[in-house]
């Protein structure tokens, strides 16, 4: 039973972070109609940066990398979409951004490559990572704590950013119908260049995360995508709280999988992924199309 | 004075003309009716107005400023607004929302949401609601009402009464008055000709992407108008 309660709660921890790694994505696939494939590169380049950021600044622990690194990803995601992006935005060929994405994806994974080389890293958490909190006999680990407290946070903050704001309506609005939204005054590719910054932070968010639980190399973003596709797609497209119902999904099958078969890695994640787009195609909040 | 005078304005889609030469101009406080069978370029005409479409030649002045080669967000922001045909209200936000992202653009003037739900009593209790629970006319009343929060200086009205009711048509064009006692200058694209002419200082028939007739809406002659509408 206490096997199972630990299971359970450490899943949830690393759904969330899960949750994350599909939130932006989905929140791009969303407003933009627009598939990032480069998106798991975001998510290791950000891994990168605080591995030597945090090797720079000794003594800081590195949670506190999250704030300065998440702002520089917004400005990143912000100029790729403006300078690149954007261009095939509005492609009438749904392949170009496909293809654009794809073709970043691999130049970014080499530049990683070149820059960084192939060294396995990952990002120390100091004491961190070692503390647990004790519950009769029960153990959890303080990181995978504060990480679920932080993708709770992230949930609940982009969706009163997109819920509540003036800024969140227009979002919608250039979701809903580009050329409506631009008679009421709204520039979209403004918007998407928002979106994209909002979206590569929290990629950012969880690339700094995953590196403190995991190790990464610069081709470790496809695993990440393959991830974060499998949220979105379970959650149900457009779905916020259902990405982060499906980040729980995920983990949860990853802990309970690891715990009866340790050499499984993370295929119990995909086994999962598949059974729900068996038997619920739909995704778990989605609505099911007529 | 001259709000919007349009001349020699061809639009293309692709490698078909949709218009030619047309010339229209508004003045101040009027309202003009465009009239013409489907498919004159009556939608197109409004939609390069306000700068939907890009593939024109010609000369667009509005208050002054030639805006032909202004993106449709940056003339909105000069005072210009479209009631979409279709209405194409926002579907997942509510009325209120719908509403008030017709003010994004913050110009002030008159037109406030309890202001727009004085002069649409019907939907004033369902700013909760989702578009789609409203009848046809009652969502042609959000999308006249999400334009106006613009506060405007021209209204493009796309074929307003499309698919609704007559009695329900009558209560929209009741409101017409109200919107230009404000000042506002209107352009309607109709298809009920003897409304379109009831409504408007002046009317433009189109035919085929032209300008068949133009004249005082009380002067035109059923006659002439024929004509100029069936090209007979």
């Amino acid at each position: 039973m206490m096997v199972w309660l630990d299971l359970f709660i450490n899943g949830i921890c690393l759904g969330g972070l899960y949750g994350v790694l599909g939130v932006g994505l989905a929140l791009v696939t969303g407003v933009m109609r627009f598939i990032n494939i480069s998106h798991g590169e975001f998510i290791v380049l950000a891994a990168f940066v605080g591995v030597f950021a945090s090797a720079a600044l000794p003594g800081v622990n590195p949670l506190w990398l999250l704030i300065p690194v998440a702002a520089l990803f917004f400005l990143v995601g912000y100029g790729v979409q403006a300078l690149l992006f954007n261009k095939v935005v509005t492609a009438p060929d749904f392949l170009a951004p496909i293809l654009l994405t794809f073709g970043f994806s691999i130049v970014l994974q080499n530049l990683m490559f070149e820059v960084f080389g192939t060294n396995v890293r990952s990002l120390t958490a100091g004491g961190l990572a070692r503390q647990s909190i004790e519950i009769g006999k029960l153990s959890i680990g303080v990181l995978p704590l504060i990480t679920l407290g932080l993708a709770i946070l992230f949930f609940v903050a982009l969706q009163l950013l997109i819920s509540r704001t003036g800024f969140g309506r227009a979002i919608r609005a250039t979701a809903d119908n580009r050329d409506v939204a631009r008679l009421m005054g709204v520039k979209p590719t403004r918007m998407f260049n928002i979106t994209m910054g909002l979206a590569l932070s929290l990629a950012a968010v969880a690339g700094l995360l995953l590196a403190m639980r995991a190790t990464f190399t610069p081709f470790s973003g496809l695993a990440s995508l393959l991830v974060a596709f499998e949220v979105i797609v379970i959650g149900g497209f457009g779905s916020f709280w259902g990405a982060l119902l499906g980040g729980f999904l995920l983990g949860l099958a990853q802990l309970i999988g690891l715990h009866f078969d340790p050499d499984a890695g993370i295929f119990y994640v995909h086994v999962a992924f598949f059974a729900v787009v068996l038997f619920r195609p739909q995704g778990l909040m989605g609505i099911r199309l007529p | 004075m001259k709000l919007l005078e349009v001349t020699g304005l061809s639009v293309f889609y692709g490698d078909l003309q949709a218009l030619f030469d047309i010339g229209v101009s508004v003045e101040s406080g009027q309202t003009v009716a465009l009239i013409g069978a489907n498919g004159a370029g009556k939608t197109t005409f409004l939609k390069a107005v306000a700068g939907l479409l890009t593939s024109k030649r010609g000369n667009i002045v509005f208050d002054r400023q030639k805006i032909g080669g202004y993106a449709a967000e940056r003339i909105a922001h000069l005072g210009m607004a479209l009631v979409p045909e279709g209405r194409l209200l926002f579907q997942n936000m509510t009325i209120e929302e719908n509403l008030i992202m017709g003010g994004y653009t913050g110009r002030k003037g008159y037109w406030t949401l309890a202001k727009i739900y004085d002069l649409f009593p019907s939907i004033a209790s369902r700013g909760r609601e989702m578009p789609f629970v409203l009848s046809g006319g009652e969502q042609q009343m959000v999308a006249i009402g999400r334009a106006l929060m613009a506060n405007p200086r021209l209204l493009l009205a796309d074929e307003i009464s499309q698919g609704l009711a007559p009695v329900v048509v009558d209560q929209i064009y009741k409101s017409f008055p109200a919107i230009r006692a404000e000042g506002t200058s209107i352009i309607i694209v109709e298809q009920e000709v003897k409304r379109a002419a009831a409504v408007s200082d002046y009317t433009y028939c189109l035919l085929k992407g032209r300008v068949t007739l133009a004249g005082r809406s009380e002067a035109l002659g059923f006659d002439a108008l024929s004509h100029a509408y069936f090209g007979t």
